[in-house]
């Protein structure tokens, strides 16, 4: 139900802005159709092989070894195993989502995906070093991170203690 | 910053959904390949991954594996689809500059209430977000906001989560993620303006 209200609010949100676009006469609407159809082309087939792709790996992924270092089990050593590992993980975030979801299949637990996932978006040693240090330059990044490094294991002990 | 001008306008190369810099480099922002070598590598693992169920469990468990992910990846493909559209409008008719000219000066809850709403509303990737960040600071938002901008950018990107994550994560999961992610922009902003409290943390100059 709430996955109908929030596409619904989706579809919603974008028809406003469709509209705004439209109103001001100027291409913008017809613009952002094509903009919009340049970006599903590099994404169609990503998000394709990242589902596939999770949905083969989970079948192969060791059961056993999944749920005692990650499963619902494996409590705060494996929500700290997977904080520790998820800003490791290179590439973007079909990647990152695909093992995630792999690993869910497999046995791990939702804290524990929940602490990798963060662990991904706040720490990703990719964007890090090619976007951040760069633009930010070391000592703000330096701060971000020490100031995050809370953040995953804190919301995977958080969402352990939700039940979710 | 030439390259940065180009994104914002909407040029054909800038990137509309976030996906944490994956795709190109500072150096070639105008550059994103349809077919770059991470997508080719992902793939390979696919396939690889795919022949080995077929050779250890056999045709019919490879096809019940693809039915079952093709249903997942009809369902989301209408998000998807209104969330690109959503993204691609919203950065032609909200430039970036229009945006870097409503943070000078902010500063406090207030301050840090806008900047968690436009990090997670903000279309685009790194590229976007973090020169928009260094115009912030250039244009006099304190140190919180900045820090409340990019972790909600980080954590709350909404773009980024209904494309890339709720493809893959459950939905029930993702909600409950979105939801103890939300007061983090505004404690890690509070804490950076406790700690770290007259440091010049980001460059004032040219990057």
């Amino acid at each position: 139900m709430a996955l109908v209200i929030f596409t619904v609010f989706l579809w919603a949100a974008t028809m406003g802005m469709g509209v705004l676009a439209h109103r001001k006469h100027d291409g913008t609407f017809i613009a952002g159709f094509r903009d919009a159809a340049r970006e599903s082309l590099f994404i169609a087939p990503r998000i394709c092989v990242g589902i596939f792709g999770s949905g083969f790996i989970a079948e192969l992924l060791p059961r056993e070894m999944v749920s005692s270092l990650l499963g619902s089990g494996s409590g705060s050593p494996g929500i700290l195993i997977a904080s520790a590992v998820g800003g490791f993980v290179p590439g973007g975030p079909v990647v990152a989502f695909a093992i995630g979801a792999a690993a869910l299949k497999a046995g791990a637990g939702t804290p524990q995906i929940m602490a990798f996932v963060l662990s991904w978006l706040l720490f990703s040693f990719n964007r890090t070093l090619i976007w951040e240090l760069p633009v930010m330059r070391a000592r703000f990044t330096r701060a971000r991170i020490l100031l995050s490094a809370p953040v995953p294991v804190v919301i995977g002990h958080l969402t352990w203690l939700a039940g979710a | 910053m030439k390259q940065e001008e180009r994104d914002s306008s909407g040029s054909a190369a800038g990137q509309l959904i976030p996906d944490i810099g994956s795709a190109r480099t500072p150096r070639h922002p105008a550059k994103r390949r349809m077919f770059d070598a991470g997508f080719l590598i992902i793939s390979a693992i696919m396939f690889l991954a795919a022949g080995i169920v077929y050779y250890r469990r056999g045709a019919q468990h490879v096809l019940d594996i693809l039915a079952k992910d093709s249903a997942l990846a009809i369902d989301i493909a209408p998000k998807v689809l209104a969330a690109v559209l959503l993204a691609a409008w919203l950065r032609r008719l909200l430039p970036k500059e229009v945006i870097a000219r409503h943070f000078g000066h902010r500063s406090g809850l207030r301050g840090m209430s806008l900047a968690v709403v436009a990090g997670a509303i903000l279309p685009g990737g790194p590229m976007t977000a973090f020169p928009l960040a260094v115009a912030f600071s250039q244009g006099g938002a304190a140190l919180s906001v900045i820090v409340a901008f990019l972790t909600s950018w980080l954590l709350l990107s909404a773009n980024r989560t209904i494309v890339w994550e709720m493809a893959f994560i459950d939905t029930h999961l993702v909600g409950w993620r979105l939801l103890l992610c939300l007061p983090v922009p505004f404690l890690l902003g509070l804490a950076a303006h406790h700690l770290y409290r007259g440091k010049a943390l980001i460059p004032d100059g040219k990057p």
